[in-house]
């Protein structure tokens, strides 16, 4: 059991969420899930958990927590913490306290604890979802007991192996592919999507980044009926700029998907802090 | 019951194991429900958009071995659907576009009401948010663009129209339909945990009641 002191800028509950065999998007019902797959399931691993055990997602910092009985920790994401840093897992006794602050490497972190979070299922699922008030919302004062909790624990610390670590000091790899809707451009306008620098937009969440370039030679008129998307669709607005769909983003979009953000690079871009530049890859 | 359907459509890729088929002509959506309910080998998920369908695949597959099963489908298509329903929703006509409607349309506030639940009309899809209905059968006159500036939150049971379509949102979401009125009627419960969750189900008829 743990006491959430501080909230932060934003702490949720997340299983891999509402998705394949559990997946609720032909009812129009997001995923939601984890921001960052793959931080999110070395973290269950480094706790030596199962990949759809509830994690704690917190978000650019300022979280403060405190220990109320003994458990085992860890944590994978781009946060500080001085008590906890990332890639690492080891007891924790009753009584201490963990923080976890903003760095410039990125904007979420994962907290595992061993046995996973205690959190209701909503469809199948713990992931919360803002919008849609699916899941459980967590305030300042809650307290956070595990769901499978073992007596017979290692308790030894942990790392997560160095070559499954993302180096965030570099400029993110995100690769892509060409979506339904990119015959509908001219044919040379996923080459120069992949050759310009685009900006990370502050006006971005959990729902959807919003990429932007004074450059861009998207601008169309073409207008589509509401077309399913897929975490990481890249729809182009009529002005040209994009919009990558995430993880609480909507199940459909009527904008022209041009291209799909490999699955296994979604984590390199929602790292990234606003204002970030963006370059993509064609695979 | 089972005979061979033929259906205009592209295949088109979607990155890894995603494709969209999507139709020639939109009147074909109930094949794309039955499609959407067949079997099929390799695939694992579909979910149904306007006039498309999203089918995820769990191995990765050519173009032309996606396609062979798409056809193989066809020619088994199931057309006993499940039976759909008939619901009659209550509208309380308060909403706030109301007015804005019936200035760009020249009809007056009733004429609005009027013409708005006097349609019958039918679920097309659900998508964009838990439970959110499309619905075929808005008469022409109310056919209006969408919002220039979405809401950022419009409450469940917000009955709106945008562009060719009525729409009912079951949970709160941003929104850029013009909303005309609100009904009590129940649409989404997330506690059921299954499909029953959901009120409105594609195929289904509805009218709207004014209150």
């Amino acid at each position: 059991m743990i006491q959430v002191l501080k909230t932060g800028a934003g702490i949720s509950f997340q299983d891999r969420g509402r998705i394949f065999p559990n997946s609720w998007l032909e009812f129009g019902v997001p995923p939601a899930g984890p921001i960052d797959p793959q931080s999110a399931q070395l973290a269950n691993e480094l706790a030596h958990n199962l990949p759809n055990d509830t994690l704690l997602e917190i978000m650019l910092g300022g979280t403060e927590i405190e220990v109320l009985e003994d458990c085992y920790l860890a944590h994978v994401g781009t946060l500080g913490s001085k008590e906890l840093p990332a890639y690492t897992g080891r007891w924790f006794r009753k009584g201490s306290t963990l923080g976890f602050s903003p760095s410039l490497d990125g904007a979420f972190s994962y907290l595992a604890v061993t046995g996973g979070w205690h959190a209701p299922k909503q469809f199948g699922s713990s992931s919360y979802h803002q919008r849609s008030n699916t899941g459980l919302a967590i305030s300042n004062g809650d307290n956070i007991g595990i769901e499978n909790p073992s007596a017979n624990l290692n308790k030894h610390p942990r790392f997560s192996p160095y070559k499954l670590r993302r180096n965030h000091r570099q400029a993110p790899q995100v690769r892509l592919f060409p979506g339904p809707h990119a015959q509908l451009f001219p044919e040379s306008s996923l080459s120069t999507l992949a050759s310009i620098d685009w900006n990370l937009s502050p006006r971005s969440d959990r729902s959807g980044y919003r990429l932007e370039s004074p450059n861009s030679p998207l601008q169309h008129e073409l207008s589509l009926s509401s077309t399913p998307t897929l975490v990481g669709s890249i729809q182009v607005l009529t002005t040209g700029q994009l919009i990558a769909t995430l993880n609480d983003g909507p199940s459909v979009g009527g904008y022209p998907i041009i291209a799909r953000i490999h699955p296994d690079d979604l984590g390199w871009l929602t790292q990234q802090h606003a204002h970030s530049t963006i370059h993509f890859q064609l695979t | 019951m089972s005979n061979a359907t033929t259906l205009s459509y592209s295949l088109l890729p979607y990155g890894p194991l995603a494709w969209l088929i999507q139709l020639e002509c939109e009147q074909d959506i109930a094949t794309l429900h039955a499609l959407r309910s067949a079997s099929f080998h390799h695939i694992q998920e579909c979910v149904v958009g306007y006039d498309s369908l999203l089918i995820l695949t769990s191995e990765d597959r050519s173009i032309e071995q996606v396609d062979a099963e798409i056809q193989g489908a066809l020619l088994n298509l199931s057309k006993t659907n499940k039976p759909s329903l008939h619901h009659i929703i209550e509208v309380r006509y308060d909403g706030p576009d109301l007015d804005e409607v019936a200035e760009l349309t020249k009809l007056s506030r009733d004429e609005v009401v009027h013409h708005h639940s006097s349609s019958h009309y039918s679920v097309r899809f659900l998508g964009f948010s838990a439970g959110f209905t499309y619905l075929d059968g808005l008469q022409q006159r109310l056919i209006l663009p969408r919002r220039a500036t979405p809401r950022p939150r419009m409450t469940p049971g917000a009955v709106a129209i945008g562009g060719k379509h009525a729409g009912i949102y079951a949970t709160p979401s941003p929104g850029g339909w013009n909303w005309l009125g609100n009904t009590q009627h129940p649409l989404f419960n997330p506690e059921k945990n299954d499909h029953s969750a959901f009120t409105l189900h594609p195929g289904d008829s509805l009218e709207f009641r004014p209150i």
